[in-house]
């Protein structure tokens, strides 16, 4: 379209090139080539905020101010741009008009040149327009799409999205976001392009039950659907949740995959499952240690009422009487024994035990505990010997008492598993320091010996290797738990070594400081005391205080046997009018008491006894028998102090001690071995394989047995031969040895020889 | 009356012994090994217990496992009914359940220690060997 046919159309509609630059929409603006306005229309008027008139003649540059968005400098100006390049321009992104009235609006212009036909450049044409509303616009979305990718990247949870392949299996990743790259240890370009199953070798998914075809056609009906799977990464033992969201984006199907570390509450919930196994697991032991511990309590009291009863109903010979009474006093003291094991145990978890250091010797202390148990020892024909190297002999400084009962109970223990050999009690010194030694004790023995995965359980406190029916050692499974709490107390630690069928070495070890002391310090222990002659109390005159009428009963009859003249007061306030009237040698002091007590009693009987100048021993008898119960009715003013229950040896010791008697002589002998007899069942080696000598030994020891009417000794040897007998299976006369035994039991030696020689006959 | 006592406690044993002295001859066995060894000796004597007294705890075998070896050698060797051994089970354990375990394998009595003498005689008449 050229120029003239240009002007003749503009005639013919009779509009001007005026009228369409006036209503073009945007605006236009003509300079000269120095930039210099030489017309601009209305709506670039409108766009600068200058009115057409005052702007020509102005500079462009005066009348568009423009700016860079970015950087808030002054923009190259365009027109000179244009003439310079002799091409057309446009304005940088984001360029910034200052309009008249100072607001800033986003300009777009294209500026182009006018040439003459010559050829020659003769002004510049600018088209603007105000592009604000389109660029805030952009700037939202920017800015919303700036906000989710923050989002998208920084939420806790890892975010993978997948296309499906054609055959719905999982596709390559199109997305990843920043915690999956640190979770999956990839960075996003990576990812991008991987499928789910290239992360890792580690990286399992369980899918759960719904396959992904029917996922797809749930898509398919509903637009969308959601499954849960559960993944873990095996090498590090991080566990994952993940929901996968299907649904369509562009005609393919696409899976957002979100991945969440459900690792510490994985590891929350083991530790919550584990508390509770561990709370059944401690109230099973408290239930099995209840009806352990009733069973321990009932077969001594078992004995106890039983024997008593049998002692009240049945005529018996006096050696049956001595020897039921026997059996009484064992199954109590059985009784008693556990029962200071409870105290002792929870005494220790109560925290209420104190470690007291004294100078003592160690090779005493080793010694003495041996001979302890040298007479249960010897009854079951086991050697117990105490290795304790010269080089202890010095003094040093710890807590005997504990570590004396720490040692008794491995003995003790050792004695109990032991059916044949020998006990070896040894004390080592393993590291000098100069100053401190590690000493370690050790009781080594040829018994029964623990599985090794029954080695764990000894030292637990309610627990027994063997807990069945059918176990052949009793027990409350208390006393090792008391021994390693009593080492771990004192700073040493306690450890055993075992061999089924060999035995085992209980060993402990405890850092003590040698002493320079010469001599060791005088501990008081009630059995250390020295025995005095029952004949010495004689016309002794000692006041009982007790209120219970069996205790009081019980010793008058020791009181009666030792010729002790005694007195019975009730109560304290009887007691004190008592001493009013009376001179003793001795006052018994129950604490307990009504109408007055033990204590206010005894500070009675000392006001009057200031005004005498006297001094009356008076000895607190109670059953307030906790460590420190002593200690402190010593501190009360106390001479002395007995715990009940008591046994007469106990008692004539402390009245004898207290009494004013000095004289050093045994007690009395029959009394003391009735007391301290020992009533254990017998209990025979292990079997042996059938030797005829052997086998005669026996025999010939068993007809001696036999005819000297010793049961003990015909019940060990025909046991003996009945064993020999069942091991090489000889049945007749594995019997026959039997026979004899059940015969000896019941002290039928008649019976017993009779059958005796038909057993010789069978072993002819 | 013959009477076989199975008890590894030695009180409870003497106890027992001396209890039962009074009404019969008393064999002592000391576990549960030779309880049963001493059920086959009576059947191969033919002088079989009027009453056994089981302890339900003992070294080598438990009561139960005696009582049930001792049901099983009775019909093995053709027992009548009314020859059979009258059982108690005797135990320190006081669950009902044991006690409930023992009467389904065949024990006539149960009694729980410590025993009470005249509870145990009473026992003895009700089962009727005394």
């Amino acid at each position: 379209m050229n120029k003239v046919f240009f002007d003749e159309l503009f005639r013919e509609v009779n509009i001007s090139a005026y009228d369409i630059l006036e209503n073009t929409i945007d605006g236009i603006v003509v300079t000269d080539t120095n930039g210099t306005i030489l017309y601009m229309n209305r709506f670039a008027g409108d766009i600068a905020g200058w009115k057409q008139k005052e702007s020509v003649g102005k500079d462009f540059e005066e009348v568009f101010r423009l700016y860079r968005g970015n950087t808030g400098n002054r923009a190259v100006n365009p027109i000179k741009k244009a003439v310079e390049t002799q091409s057309i321009v446009g304005l940088e992104k984001d360029t910034l008009l200052l309009t008249k009235n100072n607001e800033y609006i986003y300009l777009s212009a294209s500026i182009s040149i006018i040439r003459d036909l010559e050829g020659s450049v003769k002004a510049v044409t600018c088209v603007l327009r105000d592009v604000s509303r389109l660029r805030k616009r952009e700037i939202d979305v920017e800015e919303n799409e700036r906000k989710y990718r923050a989002l998208f990247n920084n939420t806790s949870d890892a975010i993978l999205v997948t296309l499906l392949t054609s055959e719905n299996k999982p596709g390559k990743i199109i997305e990843a976001n920043e915690t999956a790259c640190r979770m999956l240890g990839f960075s996003r370009e990576e990812l991008l392009g991987m499928r789910i199953s290239d992360l890792s070798q580690d990286f399992v998914v369980e899918l759960n039950e719904r396959s992904t075809d029917e996922i797809i056609s749930q898509v398919k009906a509903t637009g969308e659907a959601t499954r849960k799977c559960e993944g873990h990464l095996n090498g590090n033992s991080v566990y994952f949740e993940i929901i996968t969201q299907y649904f369509v984006l562009n005609n393919q199907y696409v899976a957002l995959n979100i991945i969440h570390d459900v690792t510490s509450f994985r590891l929350a919930q083991e530790q919550i499952l584990q508390a509770k196994q561990a709370a059944e697991e401690a109230n099973k032991t408290k239930s099995m240690f209840l009806a352990n511990m009733s069973h321990e309590i009932r077969t001594p009291l078992n004995g106890i009422i039983g024997m008593s009863d049998l002692l009240l109903k049945i005529k018996m010979t006096p050696e049956e009487q001595v020897e039921t009474t026997k059996t009484i006093i064992s199954c109590s003291q059985n009784l008693l024994h556990l029962l200071n094991n409870i105290l002792d145990l929870s005494k220790i978890e109560a925290e209420k035990v104190e470690v007291v250091n004294r100078v003592f010797d160690v090779k005493e202390m080793a010694e003495e505990s041996v001979n302890m148990y040298r007479i249960r020892a010897k009854e079951k024909n086991l050697d117990i010997k105490a290795n304790i190297k010269e080089e202890l002999e010095n003094l040093w400084i710890g807590d005997k008492i504990k570590i004396q009962q720490v040692l008794n109970n491995l003995i003790n223990n050792a004695v109990k598993f032991t059916l044949s050999g020998e006990i070896i009690v040894s004390v080592d010194k393993q590291s000098d320091d100069g100053i401190s030694c590690e000493l370690q004790f050790s009781v080594s023995d040829t018994g029964i010996g623990i599985e090794e995965k029954d080695l764990n359980k000894l030292f637990i406190a309610f627990s027994q290797v063997d807990g069945s029916y059918t176990r052949q050692f009793g027990g409350t499974g208390l006393g090792l738990s008391i021994a390693k709490k009593l080492v771990e107390l004192m700073g040493g630690r306690i450890w055993v070594e075992s061999k089924p069928g060999f035995g085992s070495k209980f060993i402990f070890v405890l850092r003590l400081k040698k002493s320079n002391n010469l001599k060791a310090e005088d501990i008081k222990i009630q059995n250390a005391l020295p025995c005095k002659p029952l004949v010495g109390l004689r016309g002794k005159k000692v006041l009982l205080v007790e209120d219970e009428r069996i205790n009081q009963q019980l010793f008058m009859k020791i009181a009666d046997f030792c010729m002790i003249d005694v007195d019975i007061a009730n109560n304290g306030v009887e007691a004190v009018d008592a001493v009013r009237h009376n001179c003793y040698d001795l006052i018994l002091m129950d604490i307990q008491m009504p109408v007055m007590d033990g204590i206010e009693a005894m500070k009675q009987i000392r006001e009057i006894q200031k005004t005498r100048g006297t001094h009356i021993a008076i000895i607190a008898v109670t059953s307030h028998a906790l460590e420190g119960d002593r200690e402190k009715y010593l501190s009360l003013g106390m001479d002395d102090y007995l715990a009940k229950p008591y046994c007469v040896e106990e008692l004539l010791k402390v009245i004898s001690c207290n009494a004013g008697i000095d004289t050093d002589i045994k007690s009395d002998i029959s009394l003391s071995e009735m007391l301290l007899g020992n009533v254990d069942g017998p209990n025979y080696s292990k079997s042996i394989s059938w030797k005829a000598d052997a086998a005669k030994e026996h025999c010939r020891n068993l007809q001696k047995a036999i005819q000297a009417k010793d049961q003990q000794n015909a019940e060990k040897y025909s046991h003996l031969i009945k064993e020999m007998a069942t091991d090489s299976g000889n049945i007749d006369i594995k019997y026959a040895a039997f026979d004899i035994e059940i015969e000896v039991r019941k002290k039928n030696f008649a019976q017993a020889e009779v059958l005796f020689e038909e057993l010789v006959k069978l072993m002819l | 009356m013959r009477i076989l006592i199975a008890e590894d406690d030695y009180a409870s044993r003497q106890f027992l012994f001396k209890l039962l002295s009074q009404y019969g001859d008393c064999d002592i066995v000391v576990d549960g090994m030779e309880a049963v060894e001493a059920f086959m000796m009576s059947i191969r004597k033919k002088q079989l217990y009027d009453l056994v007294c089981l302890d339900i705890m003992m070294p080598k075998a438990d009561g139960k496992q005696v009582l049930k070896a001792i049901r099983e050698m009775e019909k093995q060797n053709d027992i009548l009914p009314q020859d059979a051994s009258k059982v108690v089970m005797i135990s320190a354990l006081n669950e009902t359940d044991i006690v409930f375990e023992t009467f389904d394998t065949g024990s006539e009595a149960y009694a729980a220690k410590p025993l009470n003498t005249e509870k145990f005689i009473k026992l003895l008449e009700k089962l009727e060997l005394i």
